[in-house]
């Protein structure tokens, strides 16, 4: 339940226990004075205004002199069971005897009856009752607010545990997403495909060396993407050797038409890149690039350093990008991939742009700093 | 038996070098010609007019399809296609009876193929092989731009009257005939090769010879027409044939029964 269901006045009835306990009092002694006017007033048939007024002033009385109780209540509400049963038997006699007395008097005095005291006895055993009911119709409602207390936070709880539980789900999600995402790159069932009609064509041809060479290749790249978890960092050397058995593989099918072009510095090759961010660049070099070009052409990738930012350019010589399009979308679901990988890691501290070269080939660069 | 002669044709050397090697155990194949690009295939086929030959599909450039649709009808060889296409693909040549093999190549289906190549030299006398492999082409086509082809050298306006609609993959392409090459009948098709590219249509021969220009267009061959303004230059052949080198670099097979049609052109 929240706050705002409830008008401001209810709503503070609600939570607020001092406007409980006073609205509770003046209903509950008033009502007891109505109770005692329509059986003893009319019993008694004592309808004078003294009476009448006296039944009103006892209520009142009856107010003033339970007030003190509460507090008694609060300052031994922890103690042990028989302070707590002493204090509350204590009050409660101490109460009845000021309220008889008060009532007594106030009596005798606005009605002018006498002898009254006779009756202390009486008037006190009726005290004694009504007090005890209200110490336990405190103790009830008392209680009863605690045990509501209890409830809400338990239910507070709950949900919250829910609402958490369901952030950790999304998470998880999330994260599951992007991993898969990566496995399909690392795994690309084409890939594969092609590999192993490769090496199946290698045998038959009688070149086992170089079907061994390749199965080794193969096995090389696919321990280094199940080794290399997506979400961690690898050097750049190592990437780049990641990259280059992949390229090997492929410059088997390709033969003459796939030539490639390695410019590491030395300065740049410890640096730390994310696993396998450049293996989806390339295979998209080689798609785009070189496989529908009769002649073939040339990947490059060139490193370099500067200012504390590594650039990583991955150069074909295909046909370029029409750069009226939206790069990321013209390029493909693989690039989008790598733009959110590179987010992931350096948040907006990366860049990565496409530009067609001189010679009408299209560089992807890669820009990241090396913290 | 002669020996079957045959070319094969893949862009990935290691494929072609299995292919090679798959073939050379069989021995009713004689392998006349290695291509490693469909612009080589389409020449060596013209040249040396094999009887068969295994063609990959996807190519840089000019791709299988390509190969097939600009070879001249009369002297189209048997086709096998090599691929590791696509269901759909599959399913057209299935529908039109045209032979293939999936990649990974076996041995064992690959000599299937040459025997079925074999059977069917013996017993189609037409040597109709473009017919059937243009369909399963134009289907294929069809089924990945979900068109309808469109078949309408019929219906045009006045001033459309010297001009050919054709739809390429969902684009109508107007063609005036001034710029065709030359076109070849393929059973219901009709292959329009116009400025280095290959429209197919459904037409006939006869339907498109009542139209063309007779003082342009000449026949060369059963089902081969030529715009001989294209012609460049013409090299006679052993058999009594010759070849017409055409301004698009390609070339086209004179029959012996059409010689004098052609040679009162260039006189």
């Amino acid at each position: 339940m929240t706050d705002s269901v409830y008008h401001p006045l209810l709503n503070a009835l609600y939570r607020n226990t001092n406007v409980q306990f006073w609205l509770l009092q003046i209903v509950g002694w008033f009502g007891l004075s109505l109770v005692s006017f329509l059986s003893l007033n009319l019993w008694y048939n004592q309808q004078d205004t003294g009476y009448i007024a006296h039944t009103l002033l006892q209520s009142a009385l009856g107010v003033l002199v339970s007030w003190p109780l509460r507090s008694l209540f609060h300052y031994f509400w922890n103690d042990k069971l028989i302070f707590r049963l002493s204090s509350a038997l204590a009050g409660i006699i101490g109460c009845s005897l000021i309220w008889s007395i008060l009532r007594i008097s106030t009596f005798m005095t606005m009605t002018g009856e006498k002898d009254v005291w006779a009756d202390f006895g009486g008037w006190l055993f009726g005290s004694f009752l009504i007090f005890l009911s209200w110490v336990a119709f405190y103790h009830l409602v008392k209680y009863y607010q605690l045990l509501q207390n209890k409830h809400e936070t338990i239910l507070k709880l709950a949900s919250d545990t829910q609402t958490e539980q369901v952030k950790r789900l999304q998470a998880e999600t999330v994260a599951r997403e992007a991993q898969l995402k990566m496995l399909r790159y690392q795994l690309n069932p084409h890939f594969l495909f092609n590999t192993l009609n490769a090496i199946s064509a290698l045998v038959k041809v009688h070149e086992s060396s170089k079907a061994h060479e390749m199965i080794i290749q193969l096995s090389k790249f696919l321990r280094y993407s199940l080794d290399n978890d997506p979400i961690h960092r690898v050097s750049l050397r190592q990437e780049i050797e990641a990259v280059t058995q992949y390229l090997n593989i492929e410059r088997t099918r390709f033969g003459r038409r796939l030539q490639l072009e390695f410019d590491i510095p030395f300065d740049c090759q410890s640096i730390d890149v994310p696993s396998l961010i450049l293996q989806p660049l390339v295979e998209n070099a080689i798609k785009y690039g070189i496989a529908p070009a009769v002649a073939g052409g040339k990947i490059s990738i060139i490193a370099s350093l500067k200012n504390d930012y590594l650039t990583i350019d991955v150069i074909d010589t295909g046909p370029g990008i029409d750069k009226n399009h939206d790069i990321v979308k013209s390029a493909g679901i693989g690039l989008k991939n790598t733009d959110e990988r590179l987010k992931q890691f350096y948040q907006d501290d990366y860049e990565l742009r496409l530009d067609n070269t001189k010679k009408g080939g299209l560089c992807v660069r890669l820009r990241v700093p090396i913290h | 038996m002669q020996k079957l002669r045959t070319i094969i044709v893949d862009d990935e050397p290691l494929a072609l070098k299995l292919l090679r090697t798959v073939l050379s155990e069989i021995s009713d194949i004689e392998i006349v010609a290695e291509c490693s690009n469909g612009k080589q295939a389409v020449e060596a086929a013209t040249e040396l007019e094999p009887e068969l030959i295994f063609l990959d599909i996807q190519m840089p450039g000019m791709n299988g399809f390509d190969v097939i649709k600009s070879l001249q009808t009369d002297i189209m060889p048997m086709v096998v296609f090599v691929t590791a296409f696509h269901q759909y693909a599959v399913d057209a040549f299935d529908l039109h009876a045209v032979d293939y093999v999936l990649k990974p190549l076996d041995s064992e289906r690959i000599a299937r193929s040459v025997e079925r190549a074999i059977d069917r030299l013996k017993n189609d006398v037409d040597r109709s092989f473009k017919s059937p492999l243009i369909g399963a082409i134009e289907e294929i086509s069809e089924r990945a731009s979900k068109e309808k082809p469109d078949e309408s050298v019929n219906n045009l306006p006045d001033g459309m009257k010297r001009k050919l609609l054709v739809r390429d993959s969902g684009v109508v392409k107007v063609i005036p005939f001034d710029d065709i090459d030359w076109v070849d009948a393929a059973g219901d098709y009709m292959c329009v090769h116009a400025v280095g590219e290959t429209h197919v249509i459904r037409s006939t021969l006869r339907d498109l010879m009542t139209k063309l220009d007779d003082n342009l267009f000449v026949r060369i061959h059963r089902s081969t027409i030529v715009n001989v303004e294209r012609v460049v230059s013409v090299t006679p052949l052993q058999k009594g044939g010759s070849l017409l080198h055409l301004t698009q670099g390609e070339s086209l097979k004179v029959s012996r029964n059409y010689r004098d049609s052609i040679r009162k052109f260039f006189k």
